[in-house]
């Protein structure tokens, strides 16, 4: 992760590609509550204009008057429930696009991205991480944005109308900037100084309700009692010690808004009793102006303040998973053919070269022996020649693959044979008794319709066997076996290879094993050696 | 009483807001039309009085608030932890983890949405008194306005909390249907792409009523904001259509245009308090129906001749009948297939799990439950966010000499500092380093039976050598059942038990 790049910038980089989050919804938004405020100045300036007459000339107010405010504010109010509306659209867009993306890469890297990390962790890309990203684009970003403009149209009507009242904001405005860096960086300094302790005390509470069963068997769940409230104790006093000090800067905004209108207040009314007289003549007219507008300086600022978590959790989302939610290259999806005709010849290079190999051929009908020290890459190999890595080579074909696991959904038999598509029920009979299932097939209650979950536990053999007819019943041309056999006893591997044997016949296979298969099964073999792999010389051609 | 004071700042903060505006305005007009005497002094004062009055009590309340919210969430946690005495819970790792956040989001109610609304409330209520009283011109439109409020912020806490149960459904159906989908990654290549693309879990339905959530509270405050300054414009074409009767000239006659002009602004946070209250429901709920197993706990009993199990099982397997006799020392070991049922055996000798049939000590029933000492070690053992000392002593009192000892006769004298931390934030353990320290800490408390559940998975030859020949050396002064289904050449068993799956 580069950690160097701000999140707009990775965020531009990355996401906003191919039509998702364009930067022209954003802008628009921006635009809209921009205007909005702009309408909401006009409003002020109308308004003040008939508490002027009403009340300093004692006369009914401006008929015109009242229909430009009703105007101004209807504007600003259908501006406002448009940002509103858009907002919400663009954010279900955007929802949308992201989760695409990450569905895509999902299918294109399959198991050597999914096992890299929890179901848990996956879930939380859906459920947390892609809409801290959204919400971060379309409030704090838009926010951002109009938390710059606002103050600076402000101050420049404000500096039409009375330069004095403008030119004394216009000073002190930075100030707020610069007494927020400082707290913050009082604050961060706290954190840092907290840090190890806040990250341990914080986690004792999970850690010690994943424990129960041990705190159970060794009576210890009082002591841990104790220290769990001396442990919240000094947690929470900690922490208060941080934001005692990060609050400032929320009451940094708090101080200069309120100050800025109690001085304006008192400052516009003393010139209109004519103690002061600084720049423009005052009236009630702009003064109520005044008094109503200058907090415009400061309360989009304190919106963005409101949305100031969404940033850190959009980091955290970038961190977690920004890396999937980039476009695919193109064509990484198409759907690969049904069949293997041509001799292949590649030599194999993987991105970040995490796997290379020399030249190797492949010809249709081949069986090849993969093989080499655990950890050498021979998993990755099958990864790639399935596309599931990024890299210059992929098998041109569908391929079906066969893991140390078989899976089994919970569902009926049935719908785990069904699972690529739907079989007649002779078709599916007639691959169990292939693969040597049939009697116990018989034995179940209610046959194919048996759910698995109600099957009495299957043993591993068994499964290994439900995975093999998955495959004999798809007509992908390659099967690529990983340790098929490997947690089985040494009996049942025995029959299942020689099951696997006999019916891949007139298929292309690759098998990966640690345990003895017969030689003459393979008329290849690629040794993968330290992320290295190479074709085996002398070996017969078929 | 913290709450309290943290809702009255909250208040404080919010009128001491809306005085500052309503008197400001009124001071500027009052000095516009100011007669001769007009004492301009006071209101100045009081003007920044109120200034200083909102800053102090904003920072007051963000404090105190905060302070009370940590507070009230260690309470919650620690009263949690005591209901879960001799108890498990049933439940998903992460849905205990979720306990975190469902105890912050109790305590936060006050913070998050007691204090808006009472602020807003009070707001509305001091302001119409206050108006009223004072007989000031049309002081009863403050009234319309807290009725417009009102019934706005019920329509808004009815539905929103209706969304929020569907949401907690929405989420739950998520997680199950995506659990499916992800643990057969290694079958989705059968598929055809196209169909790969619609058969993965999507999170839309839960994002539409995240967003309906959104609009809900965005529409609330944007009708509310429109009602208010409709009520504004109304005032003011009554002022320019009706005959003024001497009300003309009045500074006060700006005082109610102004609360509904700005009314967004000082009653516009409490409709954003809505998500704090549904975390609020949402975490009581999951407290309340928390899946809370009690584990009945059982003095040690002596076990100095023989342990007899008699068609005895765990009670999640009906099937499950062993009969067995164990020594009171010895090494044994049960075989079989995975899914047999070997974890639940063991567990339920131990009492982790509760039982049918018999298990008698020397010939005497124990009684139910959990008894004391005897130690059912997991494949992998739990490693408290605690120091290497107190994951050792678990809080008991043992000498650092005892404890060293004790970690070079498991293998683990490469940890010599008893004051490091281990798990997150610290130092992280391998799969046999968590094994041996588990054992470790079985030994410390002379504990008379162990129950290992493939204790030599994961580990390679050499470490399992050396398991073995520690868990021989165990196994002369105590009962040590293993669980396995790989197990080494070298273990010598007094007897092995193999289990086969139910049929």
């Amino acid at each position: 992760m580069k950690e160097s790049q701000s999140l707009p910038r990775w965020f531009n980089a990355t996401v906003t590609k191919q039509g998702v989050a364009s930067r022209s919804t954003l802008f628009l938004l921006v635009a809209i509550k921009t205007t909005r405020l702009l309408c909401l100045i006009a409003g002020y300036w109308l308004f003040a204009a008939m508490m002027h007459d009403w009340v300093v000339l004692a006369q009914q107010p401006d008929m015109s008057d009242w229909l430009g405010l009703t105007a101004a504010l209807l504007l600003a109010w259908l501006l406002q429930g448009d940002a509103y509306r858009r907002t919400l659209q663009a954010k279900t867009d955007l929802l949308s696009g992201l989760e695409k993306r990450f569905a895509e890469r999902l299918v294109a890297e399959q198991t050597s991205l999914v096992s890299i990390h929890s179901a848990y962790f996956w879930q939380s890309v859906w459920t947390r991480h892609i809409s801290a990203l959204v919400h971060w684009r379309y409030d704090y970003q838009v926010q951002q944005y109009v938390a710059v403009l606002t103050p600076f149209f402000a101050l420049l009507f404000i500096l039409v109308v009375n330069p004095v009242v403008g030119g004394s904001l216009l000073i002190t405005l930075p100030l707020i900037p610069l007494f927020m860096i400082l707290v913050g960086k009082g604050a961060a300094a706290l954190q840092r100084k907290h840090f190890v302790a806040l990250t341990r005390l914080g986690s004792l509470f999970v850690d010690r309700l994943t424990a129960l069963g041990l705190l159970a068997s060794f009576r210890t769940h009082q002591i841990e009692q104790k220290i769990l409230k001396q442990a919240s104790d000094d947690l929470n006093e900690r922490t208060m010690k941080v934001v005692g000090v990060a609050f400032l800067s929320n009451t940094v905004l708090d101080f200069f808004s309120t100050i800025a209108v109690a001085l304006i207040a008192v400052f516009i009314g003393f010139s209109l009793l004519g103690e002061f007289s600084l720049g423009p003549e005052l009236t009630l007219h702009s003064g109520l102006w005044l008094l109503l507008t200058a907090p415009l300086l400061f309360s989009e600022l304190k919106a963005l303040g409101q949305f100031y978590h969404q940033k850190a959790e959009a980091e955290a989302a970038r961190d977690a998973a920004g890396d999937w939610l980039a476009p695919l290259e193109a064509g990484q999806l198409d759907e690969p053919a049904n069949e293997l005709t041509e001799p292949q010849q590649f030599s194999l290079q993987l991105a970040n070269n995490l796997l290379a190999s020399q030249s190797l051929t492949l010809l249709p009908g081949d069986w090849v022996a993969v093989t080499g020290p655990s950890g050498s890459g021979k998993t990755l190999l099958l990864e790639a020649l399935a596309g599931q890595r990024t890299g210059n080579y992929r098998l041109p074909c569908r391929v079906a693959m066969l893991t140390q696991h078989p899976v089994l959904l919970p569902a009926t038999l049935r719908e785990n044979l069904n699972y690529q598509r739907t079989f007649t029920t002779a078709r599916l009979e007639q691959a169990l008794s292939e693969v040597e299932l049939k009697a116990w097939l018989d034995s179940l209650p209610a046959g194919l319709d048996t759910p698995l979950a109600e099957v009495p536990a299957i043993s591993g053999g068994q499964a290994q066997r439900l995975a093999l007819a998955r495959l004999l019943l798809s007509d992908a041309p390659v099967w690529l076996l990983d340790e098929p056999t490997a947690h089985l006893p040494e009996a049942q591997h025995h029959s299942l290879s020689q099951l696997i044997y006999s019916l891949g016949q007139g298929r292309t296979v690759l098998w990966v094993s640690h345990k003895a298969l017969p030689d003459d099964w393979f008329n290849r073999t690629w040794q993968v050696e330290n992320r290295r792999v190479q074709q085996m010389a002398g070996e017969a051609v078929s | 009483m913290k709450a309290f004071i943290t809702v009255l700042l909250a208040v404080l903060h919010g009128c001491a807001g809306l005085a500052i505006l309503i008197v400001s305005s009124w001071f500027i007009a009052a000095c516009a039309v100011a007669p001769v005497n007009f004492n301009y002094m006071l209101p100045a004062v009081v003007i920044r009085a109120l200034a200083l009055l909102r800053i102090g009590s904003g920072y007051a309340h963000m404090w105190v608030g905060h302070k009370h919210l940590l507070q009230l969430t260690s309470l919650l946690r620690v009263q949690l932890f005591e209901r879960l005495f001799a108890a498990q819970i049933r439940q998903r790792s992460e849905e205990v983890e979720a306990l975190a956040s469902h105890t912050e989001a109790i305590a936060a109610v006050w913070v998050g949405w007691v204090s808006q609304q009472a602020s807003a409330v009070l707001m509305l209520l001091v302001s119409a008194v206050t108006l009223l009283v004072l007989d000031i011109p049309f002081a009863g439109w403050t009234l319309a306005l807290g009725v417009i409020w009102l019934m706005i912020m019920s329509v808004l806490c009815v539905q929103g909390l209706t969304l929020a149960k569907t949401q907690v459904l929405q989420e739950h159906e998520f997680r199950e249907q995506s659990d499916v989908v992800l643990r057969s990654v290694a079958i989705w290549h059968l598929k055809t792409v196209q169909e790969q693309l619609a058969q993965l879990p999507s999170a839309q339905a839960l994002w539409q009523t995240e967003t309906s959530q959104q609009r809900l509270t965005l529409q609330s405050l944007w009708v509310f904001q429109g009602l208010a300054w409709a009520l504004m414009l109304v005032i003011i074409y009554l002022a320019i259509h009706t005959q003024l009767e001497g009300e003309g000239g009045n500074p006060l006659l700006l005082v109610v245009p102004m609360l509904l002009l700005s009314a967004g602004d000082w009653l516009g946070r409490s409709f954003n308090g809505q998500p704090a209250l549904n975390r609020y429901v949402q975490g009581k709920q999951a407290l309340k129906t928390l899946p809370v197993e009690p584990l009945q706990l059982t003095d040690a009993v002596p076990l100095s001749s023989t342990l007899t199990l008699t068609d005895f099982g765990s009670v999640n397997l009906p099937e499950q009948n062993v009969t067995a006799e164990f020594d009171a020392s010895g090494l044994y070991l049960v075989g079989g297939p995975s899914g047999a049922g070997k974890s639940q055996l063991l567990q339920a000798i131990s009492g982790l799990v509760a039982c049918h049939g018999q298990r008698l000590c020397d010939g005497n029933a124990p009684g139910e439950g959990l008894i004391e000492g005897w130690l059912y070690l997991e494949q992998q053992p739990v490693i408290l966010a605690a120091t290497l000392r107190h994951n050792l002593t678990l809080g008991r009192d043992f000498s650092a000499t005892q404890l060293n000892d004790v970690l070079s006769k498991v293998g683990l004298a490469q940890l010599n500092d008893l004051g490091e931390w281990l798990g997150p934030g610290g130092r992280v353990l391998s799969g046999g380093e968590r094994k041996r320290l588990g054992i470790a800490r079985a030994m410390l408390i002379h504990s008379p039976v162990w129950l290992l559940d493939e204790p030599f998975e994961g580990l390679d030859g050499v470490a399992v050598s050396q398991l073995v020949a520690l868990l021989q050396q165990e196994a002369a002064t105590r009962l040590i059942i293993i669980a396995s289904h790989v197990y080494p050449a070298e273990l010598q068993c007094k007897d092995t038990l193999i289990l086969s799956p139910p049929s």
